[in-house]
């Protein structure tokens, strides 16, 4: 059994009502999701990966099979990352839960890490997140277009600028 | 700076790929959330109930003191019957 068929299963039985089967779910995605919430809101990307993820246990049954399961999931990360920035109190009490737990990362070079986020800050939000899954959580262009909710060329086009802004913010401080 | 080492600096510092801690965070949320929304709805249903209740009580106090002994005996038992039969009909998810 591959990895997607193994996956399909898992949702179906979800779906279902299997808590078990959503946990391996959770499992085989949250890594790349909280590693794309991190680049997005890093003071609060494991509050906003747990939310997502209880969002999408409650919603399962929404889901449709015949889709892919990633991008309807980082959709749903993204859609809550969107709404949290507009609402001030659920930021608030976000950030309050995340001072308890900041994420631990093993960074090589702390100075190109700063100089990475401060040109990621530079990018428009939907350019940074088309960017962070497609080069970040090697999503396709399809998949991206799909979790963000944006026509594929759109995708396209932030991804090419952003990978150009932010190659040449590095490649300017880093040779 | 190549597409290589872009991607190679974006995937740097990313959570563990298996992280029990994280997944039991979830797993306990979402059972809070559950048991929080099964309270709600068992309180609200026993206070409709009551509510039923008090407002039949004069029609069945008069239904109950004109039925037999052994009448009574039958309806208190099917009522202990639907009690212990509902949660069969409407389970929670596992």
């Amino acid at each position: 059994m591959t990895t997607s068929d193994a996956e399909t299963a898992w949702v179906h039985s979800a779906r279902a009502g299997s808590a078990d089967a959503f946990g391996r779910l959770l499992h085989m995605h949250q890594q790349a999701l909280r590693g794309f919430l991190r680049r997005l809101a890093p003071a609060e990307a494991d509050d906003l990966a747990q939310e997502t993820f209880v969002f999408a246990w409650e919603n399962i049954a929404r889901f449709d099979p015949a889709r892919s399961f990633r991008p309807w999931l980082f959709g749903i990360a993204w859609r809550k990352h969107r709404e949290g920035n507009r609402s001030w109190l659920r930021r608030l009490t976000r950030q309050g839960r995340a001072i308890a737990a900041v994420p631990t990362t093993t960074q090589s070079d702390p100075g190109l890490k700063l100089d990475l986020e401060k040109a990621a800050a530079t990018l428009p939000p939907e350019q940074r997140a088309a960017l962070l899954l497609c080069l970040g959580c090697e999503f396709t262009h399809a998949e991206a277009a799909d979790a963000l909710a944006l026509p594929l060329g759109t995708v396209k086009s932030h991804v090419a600028r952003g990978r150009e802004k932010l190659a040449a913010a590095l490649g300017g401080s880093h040779g | 700076m190549d597409d290589a080492d872009l991607k190679a600096l974006l995937m740097a510092g990313a959570p563990p790929a298996s992280d029990p801690r994280f997944v039991l965070a979830v797993m306990t949320r979402i059972e809070q959330r559950r048991f929080r929304r099964e309270l709600a709805m068992i309180l609200g249903l026993g206070a409709c109930a009551m509510a039923l209740l008090v407002l039949m009580a004069p029609s069945l106090q008069m239904v109950w003191d004109h039925v037999p002994q052994t009448s009574n005996l039958a309806i208190a038992l099917v009522l202990m019957a639907v009690t212990l039969v509902m949660p069969q009909i409407f389970p929670s998810r596992d």
